[in-house]
């Protein structure tokens, strides 16, 4: 994978990652480029969230480096990291059922920490922009944000992340637990993001989905990379494999 | 994706819940602006102290309940409100001449100490905010137990300046209506515009936790670490809150001094603070109105209960305090607001209200930035780390 690094949106060399005594994640290394889907795949408790919330800032890393766009992330504050353009939508859509969509939609927009207020410029043209492309949530702005689907919420998590402005979208398991034709819309939204430039790095359970979404793909065994490559290279038996998964 | 239609602009506000309150407020101002012409001189005095003090809670709420964060130094910018007004009165009084007109009656003695008051209290609780909201949340507590203690014992150690127990005793205010002298034995004018001070300052609290500040307080208070995801500056946003409750705690304190034409030492110290989460406890903390109700209650309650059996009045005024709190949680106001959702229903089923801490707890969605339901986690790893982070309340 050498020579990617030039344009490589975010790359993970050889980090070691957790919460309390222990590290979670042990040495792990791993790029993603602009306009690709990237894959994290490892069962339950295998680091795949850990790693997520490692570029995040939300899970300490206790060594190696985490370069989004040549700029090094583990010295960072943890709200200065979303400011940078990562946008990230966590697993189980967490949007806040008490506040209404617009609400929601409004903590991405104020959050993105450019100091105007959203009523008035950029941020209220990524505001439509973002909403043009969800009409459901655009008719029910007024609505508390728990009265809505799960897919809805699942919308409404992404359009948040979106109203960031990012560049780079870290996505937890985001087809998990959606209905079969909510998972194929989200897909669609999903690739949609990718041909628009911007990088992805899902967590994904679920070989299928990984192999239908994603351009490269890393298999997380408890904490190292087992398994990494291209998709077109990835032997379904093989990953499955290494994902434990029968054979 | 091409965009076909934009979306009509939708109003970007988050959502008013005003209406029907700002009426009730309205109401309730204007009779607090004609009772107390009917009233006595000892029952405006009351109303007075309830109004300073309720502002003193509601300051000390928009850190506590609103940030999430107690503090127990909430006393020292009253204090420094009220003995910056003080100081500021008394070298003011000494140097106008004691036929000056209602004018510079007014700005020698009335505006300049109670700007005074605010800016020391305020400027100084803008100074601290950065430093104390960093000692994390228990910490924060200790920390701001500290600086009452501190401030305390600074304040009794320069007597020369603060009168230490005995205070300082100050000129009565200048103000004067259609020959009605004030005297602090009866704040009548004073209480006018008291009235309109602390209105003010609520109507700017209520702006201001309705508005994006409060959403971000909210998001902060539920969950620092989804604050953080969502690029929200944690220790800014609590700082922000923290110089905001000094601030309103500085003018408490300063119309405190100036309305009671005495302040001693004691306005520094941490059990000041203590009473204002009591009122704020017992009122209903995260709202805007039950630390106001909270206060006046208590302190009608106290007014009552010590008439009533002087020497064991406290016992009968923590025995009602705590019966409260235990068969009301969220306070007088989720009392009030549960009986008026109840005769509402009584009155047109099938509409159904929300309860204070329903509206206090908008933000809740159970824990938070991934935490994984433990049990899809399985193991030992994810319940310790999913415990590990429960503790977000005090």
């Amino acid at each position: 994978m050498s020579g990617n690094e030039q344009n490589a949106l975010l790359e993970l060399r050889d980090v070691w990652a957790g919460y309390g005594a222990g590290p979670v994640l042990h040495g792990v290394s791993l790029t993603v480029r602009a306009g690709e889907v990237v894959g994290l795949l490892g069962r339950n408790g295998m680091g795949k969230s850990t790693t997520l919330k490692g570029v995040l800032g939300l899970a300490r890393v206790h060594g190696g480096s985490i370069r989004f766009r040549g700029e090094e992330l583990t010295r960072k504050a943890p709200y200065e990291i979303p400011r940078l353009g990562i946008g990230y939508v966590p697993q189980g859509r967490r949007v806040f059922p008490e506040l209404t969509v617009l609400e929601n939609l409004w903590l991405g927009l104020s959050a993105g920490g450019r100091g105007a207020r959203p009523e008035q410029g950029p941020g209220r043209r990524r505001l439509d922009e973002v909403l043009a492309r969800f009409p459901a949530l655009a008719a029910r702005l007024k609505q508390k944000a728990g009265t809505l689907s799960g897919g809805e919420q699942q919308m409404l998590a992404i359009a948040r992340a979106l109203l960031m402005g990012p560049r780079l979208l870290l996505l937890d398991e985001p087809t998990e637990g959606l209905m079969p034709q909510l998972v194929a819309r989200t897909e669609r939204l999903l690739l949609e993001l990718k041909d628009q430039g911007l990088g992805l790095l899902m967590a994904e359970q679920r070989l299928e989905t990984a192999l239908r979404l994603c351009d490269r793909l890393y298999v997380l065994e408890k904490g190292r990379i087992v398994w990494a490559g291209d998709r077109r290279d990835a032997h379904p038996e093989a990953l499955r494999r290494a994902l434990g998964l029968g054979a | 994706m091409p965009v076909s239609k934009p979306t009509p602009a939708p109003a970007l506000r988050p959502r008013s819940r005003a209406r029907p309150e700002l009426l009730g407020v309205l109401l309730v101002v204007g009779l607090l602006a004609l009772v107390p012409w009917a009233l006595g001189p000892f029952e405006r005095g009351l109303l007075l102290r309830m109004l300073i003090w309720g502002l003193f809670a509601l300051s000390f709420d928009v850190v506590f309940g609103y940030a999430g964060l107690l503090s127990l130094g909430h006393s020292v910018y009253f204090g420094l409100g009220a003995y910056g007004a003080a100081w500021t009165l008394l070298a003011l009084h000494s140097s106008a001449s004691p036929g000056a007109g209602l004018g510079t009656g007014m700005a020698l003695g009335v505006v300049l100490p109670l700007l005074a008051g605010l800016g020391l209290g305020g400027l100084i609780a803008i100074g601290l905010a950065p430093l104390l909201v960093r000692t994390g949340r228990h910490g924060f507590i200790i920390a701001t137990a500290v600086t009452a203690l501190i401030a305390f014992t600074l304040a009794q150690s320069r007597r020369d300046l603060t009168g230490g127990d005995d205070g300082l005793t100050l000129p009565p205010l200048p103000l004067a209506l259609g020959g009605w002298r004030v005297g602090c034995a009866d704040p009548g004018p004073a209480y006018g515009l008291v009235l309109l001070l602390v209105a003010m300052t609520v109507a700017l609290y209520g702006a201001i936790v309705r508005g994006p500040v409060g959403l971000a307080l909210r998001l902060v208070r539920e969950n620092e670490r989804r604050a953080e995801a969502l690029g929200f500056d944690v220790l800014r946003v609590k700082a922000l809150a923290f110089a905001l409750g000094g601030a309103g705690a500085a003018l408490a304190g300063a119309l405190y001094a100036l309305t009671s034409c005495h302040v001693s030492t004691r306005v520094f110290h941490w059990l000041v603070s203590a009473d204002a989460l009591i009122w704020t406890l017992f009122g209903g903390a995260g709202t805007l109105v039950g630390p106001l109700l909270g206060t006046a209650v208590f302190l009608a309650l106290r007014e009552g209960l010590s008439g009533l059996w002087p020497p064991g009045y406290p016992i009968l005024v923590g025995l009602a305090l705590l019966l409260t709190v235990r068969a009301f949680p969220e306070g007088l106001l989720g009392l009030v607001l549960g009986l008026a959702r109840g005769a509402a229903r009584w009155a047109w089923p099938g509409r159904t209200g929300r309860t204070a801490r329903e509206a206090r707890n908008g933000m809740s969605d159970g824990d938070g930035t991934g935490e994984k339901r433990a049990a899809g986690r399985g193991g030992a790893q994810g319940v310790r780390r999913a415990a590990g982070r429960r503790q977000r309340r005090f």
